[in-house]
C-alpha cells in the first residue's frame, strides 16, 4: 500500500490466514481462536454508532470511530502535538517579527506622520494604512511560500517522505499568519496615536 | 472640493482672528513659560503678513495656534469664520483638514510618492472627490510650473521644485489661511524672490490669507504688511 502507514511505517494487506500464522510464528500469547477477529469495521447511519454497538452487545466489545482509532495508535498523538507546536511556535515568531519590523517602520516614519497629521490625517487613517500594508506584505508572502510547498510536494519522490499537501492546510495557515500580521502591528498603534502634529512645525525657530 | 472653493470666495469675513491668546507651558517645578502673551491679531481674507521675530519669540506657536495643531491655553481663535477655542483633537483634525495649509520648513513631502500623488494625498486625508481633485492637482501644477516634473520623486527634484510642490500641496483643500514656516531659508537671494512671487501671486489670485514666517527682512515686502513678535508679544 503505498499511502498508508502504521505509526510512520509501511502496512500490507494480507488474508486471515497468514495473519495467523504470521501471529503464531511471532506473538504465539496473542493469538485467538479460529474464527475469531479482534477488529471489524462497520458502516452505519445512526448517531454515535460505537456506543450503539456496544449496548447491543452488553459491554463484551469496544467500539470507535476511525477517527478515534486513529488517533489512539501509538505516537500519533504525540506527532500531532509535536507538528502543532511547531506551527504555532512559527506563527508566533512570525507576530514578533511583524511588529518589530512596522514597529521599526513607524519610528522612522514618524516625522512623516506627524506631517500627515498636520495636514488633517486621522490616527485611523495612519493605523489602516499600516494595516493593509502589513496584509499585503504577510499575502505576498504567504503566495510565495505556498508556491514553493506545492512546488516541494511535486519535486519529493512520492513516498519517501511522509508529506501530505493539502490546499485547505495552505490557505488556513495563511490565514494564521495574517492575523498574526494584524495583531503584530496593532503594537504600533499606540505610537502612531502619540504622535504629535505640531512637531512637524519649524524646528528651528 | 467646489462647493468650497465657491463659499472660500464669497466669504468677506476676516481670515483670522486672534483674541487674546496666551500659550503658557507650566514647567516640573512649577514655574510658567508664557510663549504667547495676549496675542491679538486680525487677518483680512486675502492678506498675506509677514511675521518677523527672532528664535524663541513665539511665531512658531503663534502659527500651530492659528492652524489648530496646538491648542491655546486662552484667548479666542476664528479661522475663515469657524471658531476652534474650544476645539477638541478630532475636531482640529477635519478643521485641518478643511481650511488651512502648511508649508513646513523642512519641507516634508512624502518621499515616496510622486510629487501629484503628494498633492492627491490631501485629497485622500478628508473626503475623497476623486476626478476633481486630480483636476485640481494637475491645474496646481501647471500653474506652479512643474507640469513636467509631475511623475517625478522628491528627490529627483531641486529644493526650489520641492517647495512648489509643497505649497501646491497646502493650496490642494483650498484653505482659508496658508501658514509658511521660513520658506526662503533654504534657498539664495534669487530663488527665495522667485518663490515668494510665486506665493504672492498664487495667494492674491485666489484671494487666500497667508502668514509668512520669517526672519529674512529681505523677503518682507512681498507681503502686505509685516507684524513684529518679540518674547511672545505682538507688535506692528
Amino acid at each position: 500500500m503505498s499511502d498508508t502507514s502504521y505509526s510512520g511505517q509501511g502496512a500490507l494487506w494480507a488474508s486471515p490466514t497468514t495473519w495467523r500464522d504470521t501471529l503464531a510464528a511471532n506473538r504465539p500469547g496473542a493469538q485467538v481462536a479460529d474464527g475469531v477477529f479482534q477488529a471489524l469495521v462497520v458502516q452505519g447511519d445512526v448517531d454515535d454508532l460505537p456506543a450503539v454497538i456496544d449496548a447491543a452487545t452488553d459491554g463484551r466489545t469496544e467500539s470507535f470511530t476511525v477517527q478515534e482509532a486513529v488517533d489512539a495508535i501509538p505516537g500519533v498523538e504525540q506527532q500531532r502535538s509535536t507538528f502543532g507546536q511547531i506551527i504555532g511556535v512559527t506563527v508566533a515568531i512570525a507576530l514578533v517579527v511583524i511588529a518589530l519590523f512596522f514597529a521599526l517602520l513607524t519610528v522612522e516614519r514618524t516625522a512623516l506622520y506627524g506631517v500627515l497629521k498636520a495636514l488633517g490625517a486621522r490616527s485611523s487613517s495612519i493605523f489602516a494604512g499600516l494595516v493593509l500594508q502589513a496584509v499585503v506584505v504577510t499575502l505576498i508572502a504567504a503566495v510565495v511560500a505556498g508556491t514553493l510547498v506545492v512546488v516541494l510536494d511535486l519535486v519529493i519522490p512520492a513516498g519517501s517522505v511522509p508529506l501530505d499537501v493539502s490546499v485547505s492546510r495552505i490557505i488556513s495557515s495563511a490565514a494564521l499568519l495574517l492575523v498574526a500580521a494584524v495583531v503584530g502591528c496593532s503594537f504600533s498603534l499606540r505610537r502612531v496615536l502619540r504622535v504629535d502634529p505640531a512637531s512637524a512645525i519649524g524646528s528651528g525657530t | 472640493m467646489s462647493t468650497t472653493h465657491a463659499a472660500n470666495s464669497t466669504v468677506t469675513g476676516n481670515a483670522l482672528e486672534l483674541a487674546d491668546v496666551r500659550k503658557v507651558y507650566t514647567l516640573g517645578d512649577g514655574s510658567e513659560i508664557v510663549a504667547l502673551d495676549d496675542a491679538t491679531l486680525t487677518l483680512a481674507s486675502d492678506e498675506i503678513i509677514a511675521l518677523v521675530g527672532p528664535s524663541g519669540s513665539g511665531k512658531t506657536t503663534l502659527c500651530s495656534i492659528a492652524g489648530g495643531i496646538l491648542s491655546a491655553t486662552s484667548g479666542s481663535i476664528v479661522v475663515g469664520g469657524e471658531d476652534i477655542s474650544g476645539h477638541n483633537a478630532r475636531q482640529l483634525t477635519t478643521f485641518r483638514q478643511e481650511k488651512v495649509g502648511f508649508v513646513f520648513q523642512s519641507v516634508n513631502l512624502v518621499p515616496f510618492l510622486t510629487a501629484r500623488e503628494n498633492l492627491l494625498v490631501v485629497d485622500e486625508l478628508g473626503r475623497r472627490t476623486g476626478a476633481p481633485a486630480r483636476e485640481r492637482a494637475d491645474q496646481l501644477l501647471d500653474e506652479l510650473g512643474l507640469a513636467d516634473r509631475a511623475k517625478n520623486l522628491p528627490a529627483q527634484l531641486s529644493g526650489g521644485q520641492r517647495q512648489r510642490v509643497a505649497i501646491g500641496r497646502a493650496l490642494m483643500n483650498d484653505p482659508a489661511l496658508v501658514l509658511f514656516d521660513e520658506p526662503t531659508s533654504a534657498l539664495d537671494t534669487k530663488l527665495g524672490e522667485q518663490v515668494m512671487e510665486l506665493i504672492r501671486q498664487e495667494m492674491k489670485t485666489r484671494g487666500t490669507a497667508a502668514i509668512v514666517v520669517t526672519h529674512d527682512e529681505r523677503i518682507t515686502h512681498y507681503c502686505d504688511r509685516s507684524v513684529h513678535i518679540v518674547d511672545g508679544a505682538l507688535r506692528d
